[in-house]
């Protein structure tokens, strides 16, 4: 009796352990990224809520607008991203309604600690890197 | 900024292209209204259109003459426009009148673009406007934004926000540090969502003495009103977006027409402060004659105020090329190009055919003398540049 219990908890253990490893890691969750460039420099966080992935401004400067946590205002980059099974962020719109064929925000790794962010402006496709701030999961 | 047009003019190519687009866009295309559709609350869009437009009051202070004096001057620097950059950029600040300030690139076969400053009045209250436009593939367009912000704490900055839909829809922001300026513009998307960055240029007041001429010829500054906003809008012809809504204080007319009538353009859009109610500008029509072997050959059309070239036709001087003030791209054959919105002064006139046709400046090109003309106040002069021929 003893040992069929033990074996159960084993087999629960084991269950979670699977479950675990198996469950899909979302690589972006409360990173940070800095971008910094000849005419503006930033900071960004990915965050998560209910299925919705934003990415907030932490700091910003463009040599006009500044934007910084400070005075409590909160600014979004991007918002309701939604993630890719090849971890890829989109944005919601157009990958769910499909109303381009190409994402007009597509932010992917090219390694753990850089992003390339893609957004489609007017047409125009704008590229930047983002470093990453905090340390590699 | 020590480097100058000549020896950055490989990265320079289609300027103007994207440096209008994406004002123009934002006033008749589809994108706009895609924008507009994301907004998560349907509700929101109102409040975002709606939103009261607060105007800076300039009655009884210095803050819109420090302006107009600030935004003097020949600004030399980079460019950012959307995704590309430019690494040489010039914009040619000087008064065309008591209250009025005005800066026009030209960039050649694909239109133009301006940005003027002036003294206007709105919601009752004396305030600086600024006017932002040109004529892109036919496609002519004119907008309006007011100051809603200053702040001098760290250098001096001052926003314009488009005169009907505010920041949400486009503003323009400037800041003064010393002889620097950043002048950026933007159009944005939802409500608490950052502001797209269209242009961004920082750059450094080259000189102050072409302004400084024109400021005495136009008794320059004077806090007097140079047009009235409130009394001259008719709201009627502004530019509804395909949702039949209106967003913006944007003015548009179209042409299929290549050599159009850009007044006849103007009074067809609605716009109520068009080239011609304009003071003290002039415009120059540049007529060229080229061997037919190079009829469909890119020039590089240049307007400084030193010469770039000798008397033969050989580049003089590299540091002549930051005296550049007008550089249009004429890369579809034409014969013909009109400097309209130019300042009246003393100009060096210098075409620079693209013989190899490798979309910029290099060994082998032909170029003429450096020819000089003097464009007076409000008036129109034709010159022809016949001997581009000096392989450089």
């Amino acid at each position: 009796m003893k040992n069929t219990k033990h074996l159960k908890n084993c087999c629960h253990l084991l269950l979670g352990v699977i479950l675990l490893s198996c469950a899909k890691e979302n690589k972006f969750q409360n990173t940070t990224w800095k971008v910094k460039d000849y005419f503006h420099e930033a900071i960004y966080k990915i965050e998560e809520n209910d299925d919705k992935i934003n990415v907030r401004v932490i700091e910003y400067d463009d040599g006009t607008t500044k934007i910084n946590n400070k005075n409590g205002q909160i600014k979004y980059k991007f918002k309701d991203l939604v993630k890719t099974k090849k971890d890829v962020l989109i944005d919601g719109t157009s990958g769910e309604t499909k109303l381009t064929n190409q994402e007009k925000i597509k932010i992917s790794f090219i390694h753990n600690d850089t992003l390339l962010v893609e957004e489609l402006i007017f047409n125009k496709k704008n590229s930047e890197l983002w470093v990453r701030l905090d340390s590699v999961k | 900024m020590g480097e100058t047009r000549f020896s950055k003019m490989k990265k320079i190519k289609l300027y103007g292209l994207m440096l209008f687009l994406p004002f123009a866009i934002s006033s008749c295309e589809d994108d706009v209204r895609n924008i507009l559709q994301q907004v998560e609350n349907p509700d929101k869009e109102e409040e975002v259109v709606d939103k009261e437009i607060i105007p800076v009051d300039i009655e009884g202070n210095n803050i819109g003459l420090e302006f107009l004096e600030q935004m003097k001057g020949h600004w030399i620097g980079k460019n950012r426009v959307i995704s590309d950059d430019y690494d040489w950029f010039a914009f040619d600040y000087r008064p065309i009148s008591p209250s009025h300030i005005h800066g026009i690139f030209e960039g050649g076969s694909m239109g133009n673009l301006f940005t003027s400053f002036f003294i206007s009045k709105y919601k009752g209250k004396k305030t600086l406007m600024a006017r932002n436009g040109g004529v892109l593939s036919g496609i002519y367009r004119t907008s309006y934004f007011v100051m809603d912000s200053v702040n001098t704490s760290d250098g001096n900055y001052y926003r314009f926000v488009d005169a009907k839909g505010g920041e949400k829809i486009m503003s323009i922001e400037l800041k003064f540090k010393g002889n620097d300026l950043n002048f950026n513009a933007y159009t944005s998307k939802l409500g608490d969502r950052m502001a797209t960055r269209h242009m961004t240029f920082v750059g450094e007041r080259a000189t102050n003495e072409l302004a400084d001429y024109a400021a005495s010829e136009n008794q320059f500054p004077q806090d007097v009103i140079e047009w009235n906003y409130e009394e001259n809008v008719n709201p009627d012809w502004f530019a509804p977006s395909e949702d039949g809504t209106v967003k913006t204080s944007t003015f548009l007319s179209y042409t299929e027409e290549t050599n159009y009538d850009l007044v006849q353009l103007a009074q067809e859009s609605g716009d109520p402060f068009i080239i011609s109610d304009h003071s003290y500008l002039s415009i120059l029509n540049v007529n060229i004659e080229r061997e037919p072997q190079y009829a469909e050959s890119t020039v590089f059309m240049n307007l400084s105020y030193a010469p770039l070239t000798d008397e033969n036709g050989y580049f003089s001087s590299e540091e002549n090329f930051n005296t550049i003030t007008q550089f249009p791209e004429l890369s579809i054959g034409e014969n013909v190009f009109s400097f309209t919105y130019l300042h009246p002064g003393t100009y060096y006139v210098t075409a620079i055919l693209d013989k190899n046709n490798d979309g910029f400046i290099s060994q082998g090109d032909l170029v003429n003398p450096s020819k000089e003309i003097v464009v007076a106040p409000e008036s129109v002069v034709d010159v022809t540049i016949n001997n581009i021929s000096t392989p450089n």
